[in-house]
């Protein structure tokens, strides 16, 4: 290879083709900018987590547990208590309602007693400053977080009623351990002295409470004092959370949030990747002649290969340059757009490592697309100089076949590192070159329907510009690709995010079931129907619930499952939770018998083991089946049963759904609550009658479902507003890759269009030409693109989010209006010569490629 | 010295039909320095021969040795740096390079010499001003290849053939683009720097003033060499 003339030739053309490179590099840099803001966004996030764990922890340790910790392990924490070795603290968390003695609101809460010296790393800012001590040593004093005092309409000073006890709010938490995001929305927090929660009445048998234990020690003695204990945590369902698991929570579930959104920059980056291939493709065209010359001159195809390579390699270079300056931009600002799902505070810094990803997605998303096109430009033979025409019959090549094969496996490949999961990367990869190929199909397609369109009487310049789609050197292919794939991704996530938003609308319209009451003991239903009959918010549905342990499954006792090290993530999880099982004779409207049989509806026959009924996932993740035999614990009695059936539950429906049914026999008497969904249209009303029914009953919890919903809402408008900003990274790659189509088609159809007008054509006439080619580019990559979105939107509506399809019709339509006008715009924007004499417009158009 | 034996050129045409013969059986030999035109009407395989003796396409039957290289045993990549080292070209069309100035175009052969023979940046660029200034293009060394006449441009294409010192030189056509005051001092300069330089030349032409001026005329029709053998038999 003759490295002196690759680069005088690299450098050469770079400074003829500086402007068209800008153009098709900037294709790539918006994709780049995205993935690099994600990405740097992501990094300085792992590394505040990790700086802060301890801190969000509050110890070096907590145990967690749905019961108190036994005598035993309560004995062994306060010798070593005692000895000072492991000092501990508890927090005692469980949800109640709230009520609001002066402006009579009331509100779900996330409760919190606490004691002793948590926390033990960090601190709790309040305000005003310097509350937490204080509120461990009062009975009565409560600190809660700003947002319960604004939907509650109340203030600091104001009486907090948390079942039979009033507490009094000395103020508010700026900052504690734990993360908190959009839960506060929800469920705000409010903290209470430890010793208070028992006077509250709000912990009865079968309550959700959780109970923390917070220790602080060095890490190799707590590490021991693990180990001895570990069997007995396990056997107890104890919760172990350390400062490495709880970094290790807190950065995956961060990391799984950018790698979504990161997906989205992805689509940009692929569609740039089009956007360049298609501009390669033209710019390569325009040098075949060129190429010819330097290959007739003595330049070996290698010279010629390394030459334009690195061109290439320069465009991909300067893309991921331009790509991660404006990567550190959107870096910085993506916090402000998902502030509220940051687990941390976070100061906005320059990733290198962002950057050099950056810059290496540049290069190697500029090989793989562009490399095919300079390839062409390797096998240009060198006779092409003496006669322009001469074009051996293509060989089918082992390097092109091994090209497509490397660019699907890099599609792949970044598609997996990109992606959550591995299924998640290889859905994405095969969705998108499902897509592209569908594109591909539907531009040949088009192609070969309108060579066989008889257009005798129409108009030269109709005929012209039709036939400009299928003739030698078209362009449809490419546009169709390009254009017709920045609006199926464009759309496609406008008509998603358009059916979900809806979904949540219909949620929320007041003929939907909006109150939510659980809690409800057995002497309390009949008056609670009652009341809420009177009030005209008539119970929907109800059903008990009791709780209860799993003891046995496979044959072996849960506690001799839990002492093995290496088991299943998810066999472990339904082996260690608290179970919510129900009962009822006959299967719920939401629920579809998959495997096995229900039992009789008046009951299973007697002295046989009690037929169960199972969600098919959760036997999946136990590993049983139909007749498979099941021991639960329920409140401390043992219950043999066998799974009779599985379900098919349709979670996504407002009903009462459990993962296990027994028949009503067997449970009817096992200590339990009611769960039960009603509907009143008023919120005012709403709100009176959960005032009502707190003060009445004070242990049952209430959830307004548009309260909720709003919350949720806020959190997908947060999310929905990242994905459209990344989206307009892929929208605005769908425009440049527009204009560099327009251009690149512009600089083809020059020389005969300025032909034609030698011979005789108007410029009125080539401009009616060159438009009907735009325009009916445009159409069918409108069409097809938007067709196809409409398509996979529906999948995914379907098939991922499983909700009704709505296409929101008339947004598509102008969508692809919205192309095709654009198309229009820019492809008759330039057409072949303006007012220039075609003598003078000739000589520059042949001057081009070569003289 | 151009040795070529039995030449044959045939295309192939669509499914059925019999290939299409361009060249049939052409024997050929030049000796270094000397001047051969090839003569012909359209269609005779004039440019044909020209591209199988300069190793731009490979025979159908035949065989071609140049400066003592059999072309046929060599790769693609081989008769082209067979070429960069001791072949030139003058194209018919000019064939310039639309994005390199004059002084660019004419470094292009000498940025493709083999290392042995390779020019400093500094001589390169000496020997291509001097090549210009040669041509009478001294005033125009940085236009672009638009901003130049046909004249002017193949002057530049003449620049360029003898920049990297060609022992053999392929002109197609040389002055066929050009009126015929331009064409004739064209082709005075090129025959001048071809007796200067002592390079064997090969000229395929129309131009009958260019081909009395050779050492040898061969007339092709029909893809076979008609039987005349001086310049002036042949015109």
């Amino acid at each position: 290879m003759n490295t002196r003339f690759a680069l005088a030739m690299a450098r050469r053309e770079l400074r003829t083709s500086r402007r068209r490179l800008l153009l098709y590099g900037s294709c790539m840099a918006l994709g780049i900018a995205a993935l690099v803001g994600l990405h740097g966004l992501r990094a300085t996030l792992l590394d505040a987590i990790d700086d802060q764990a301890r801190e969000l922890l509050g110890a070096d340790l907590r145990l967690s547990s749905r019961t108190p910790l036994s005598e035993a392990l309560e004995n062994q924490l306060a010798a070593l208590e005692r000895s000072g070795e492991l000092p501990a603290a508890r927090i005692t968390q469980f949800g109640s309602m709230a009520l609001a003695t002066r402006s009579g609101l009331t509100r779900l809460t996330d409760i919190r007693g606490v004691d002793g010296d948590f926390p033990f790393y960090g601190r709790v800012e309040t305000e005003p400053p310097g509350l937490w001590q204080p509120l461990v040593e009062r009975n009565d004093a409560a600190l809660v977080d700003s947002s319960l005092l604004l939907q509650l309409d109340i203030g600091v000073g104001d009486t907090l009623a948390l079942g039979d006890s009033l507490f009094r709010i000395i103020g508010t938490i700026s900052k504690a351990p734990g993360t908190i995001g959009l839960r506060t929305q929800i469920a705000p927090r409010v903290f209470i002295p430890r010793s208070s929660v028992a006077a509250t009445g709000l912990i009865r048998p079968g309550s959700l409470v959780d109970h923390h234990t917070y220790v602080a020690a060095p890490a190799a003695a707590l590490e021991t004092w693990l180990e001895s204990h570990r069997a007995s945590f396990e056997s107890a369902r104890v919760r172990i959370q350390t400062v490495a698991s709880y970094q290790a929570d807190l950065g995956r579930s961060f990391t799984t949030l950018t790698r979504y959104l990161g997906l989205v920059g992805l689509v940009a980056l692929a569609l740039g990747g089009v956007g360049v291939a298609a501009g390669v493709r033209v710019f390569v065209r325009e040098k075949l002649d060129a190429v010819a010359v330097l290959r007739s001159l003595g330049a070996s195809s290698t010279d010629v290969l390394a030459a334009y390579g690195l061109l290439a390699m320069l465009l991909g270079a300067g893309a991921g340059v331009a790509g991660s300056a404006l990567g550190v931009l959107v870096q910085a600002a993506l916090p402000s757009l998902i502030g509220e799902l940051l687990p941390v505070e976070i100061e906005a810094r320059v990733e290198p490592l962002a950057i050099a990803t950056g810059i290496a997605l540049g290069l190697w998303v500029t090989s793989l697309f562009a490399i095919g096109p300079i390839f062409e430009l390797g096998r240009v033979p060198p006779l092409r100089a003496l006669r322009r025409d001469f074009n051996p019959t293509p060989r089918p090549r082992p390097t092109t076949a091994a090209l497509a094969g490397l660019l699907a496996l890099s599609l792949l490949a970044v598609s997996v590192w990109q992606a959550p999961s591995t299924p998640v990367g290889i859905g994405f990869a095969a969705g998108l070159a499902a897509a592209l190929a569908l594109l591909a199909g539907a531009a040949r397609g088009a192609a070969a329907l309108l060579r066989r369109l008889r257009l005798g009487a129409a108009p030269y310049w109709l005929r012209q510009g039709i036939a400009n789609l299928f003739r030698p050197r078209n362009h449809t292919l490419a546009t169709t690709v390009a254009i017709g794939f920045g609006l199926f991704l464009v759309a496609t996530l406008h008509a998603v995010h358009h059916n979900v938003r809806q979904q949540m609308a219909i949620d929320a319209r007041p003929d939907r079931p909006n109150l939510v009451v659980f809690d409800v003991q057995r002497d309390q239903l009949a008056p609670l129907e009652a009341l809420l009959d009177e009030r005209g918010a008539p119970v929907l549905d109800l059903a008990p619930i009791v709780s209860a342990r799993l003891a046995g499954v496979r044959g072996r006792d849960t506690s001799d499952w839990l002492r093995e090290a290496e088991l299943d993530r998810d066999f472990r999880w339904a082996l260690r939770r608290e179970y919510r099982l129900s009962y009822h004779d006959e299967p719920r409207d939401t629920e579809t018998i998959v495997a096995g049989a229900w039992w009789p509806t008046e009951g299973p026959p007697a002295g046989l083991s009690t037929p169960i009924s199972l969600d098919e996932e959760l036997a999946g993740e136990l590993g049983v089946e139909v007749g498979d035999r099941m021991i639960w614990d329920v409140q401390g009695v043992r219950l043999e049963t066998t799974i009779g059936s599985l379900r098919h539950i349709d979670w996504d429906r407002m009903a009462p759904n459990f993962f296990v049914v027994f028949p009503s026999a067997a449970l009817r008497d096992a200590p339990q609550s009611t769960f039960l969904i009603a509907r009143h249209p008023d919120p005012d009303a709403r709100a009176a009658l959960q005032r009502d029914i707190v003060a009445q009953f004070p242990n049952v919890s209430i959830i307004d479902v548009t309260v909720m919903l709003a919350a949720i809402d806020a959190m997908h408008r947060e999310m929905g507003m990242a994905v459209q900003v990344l989206s307009l990274f892929t929208l605005a790659t769908g425009f440049v890759i527009l204009v560099a189509a327009a251009a690149a088609a512009r600089s083809e159809r020059q020389r005969e269009a300025l032909l034609l007008r030698t011979l005789g054509a108007s410029s009125h006439t080539v401009r009616l030409i060159i438009a009907t080619e735009a325009v009916a580019l445009g159409a069918l990559a409108a069409s097809v693109g938007t067709g196809l979105a409409a398509l996979a939107a529906w999948a995914v509506v379907r098939l991922v989010f499983e909700l009704p399809f709505d296409p929101p019709a008339l947004d598509l339509v102008g969508l692809a209006l919205g192309t095709l006008a654009l198309c229009a715009l820019l492809g008759a924007g330039g057409s072949g010569g303006g007012g220039r004499s075609p003598l003078a417009a000739l000589r520059e158009a042949e001057t081009h490629g070569v003289t | 010295m151009i040795l070529a034996r039995n030449l044959t050129q045939r295309y192939p045409r669509a499914e059925g039909e019999r290939p299409l013969t361009v060249l049939e059986g052409v024997d050929l030999e030049v000796r270094d320095g000397e001047v051969v035109a090839i003569l012909g009407p359209s269609g005779s395989g004039k440019t044909t021969l020209l591209g199988l003796l300069a190793g731009l396409d490979q025979p159908s039957e035949g065989s071609v040795r140049l400066e003592g290289q059999c072309l046929a045993e060599l790769n693609e990549d081989a008769r082209a740096a067979l070429r960069a080292e001791c072949v030139g070209f003058v194209f018919q069309s000019f064939q310039l390079l639309s994005t390199l100035t004059a002084l660019e175009n004419v470094l292009v052969p000498l940025e493709l010499l083999p290392r042995q023979r390779a020019l400093s940046a500094a001589a390169a660029e000496r020997r291509a001003r001097e090549l210009l200034e040669r041509v009478g293009l001294a005033a125009r060394l940085d236009h672009y290849p638009a901003q130049l006449s046909g004249g002017e441009q193949q002057r530049v294409g003449i620049a360029r053939a003898f920049a990297n010192e060609p022992r053999v030189l392929f002109a197609d056509e040389p002055t066929g683009n050009l009126d015929r005051e331009t064409g004739l001092e064209v082709a005075e300069l090129l025959l001048d720097l071809n007796r200067e330089l002592g390079t064997t030349l090969i000229i395929v032409t129309h131009d009958l003033v260019l081909a009395q001026r050779s050492d040898r005329v061969i007339r092709l029709e029909a893809g076979r060499v008609a039987p005349a053998e001086t310049a002036e038999d042949a015109v």
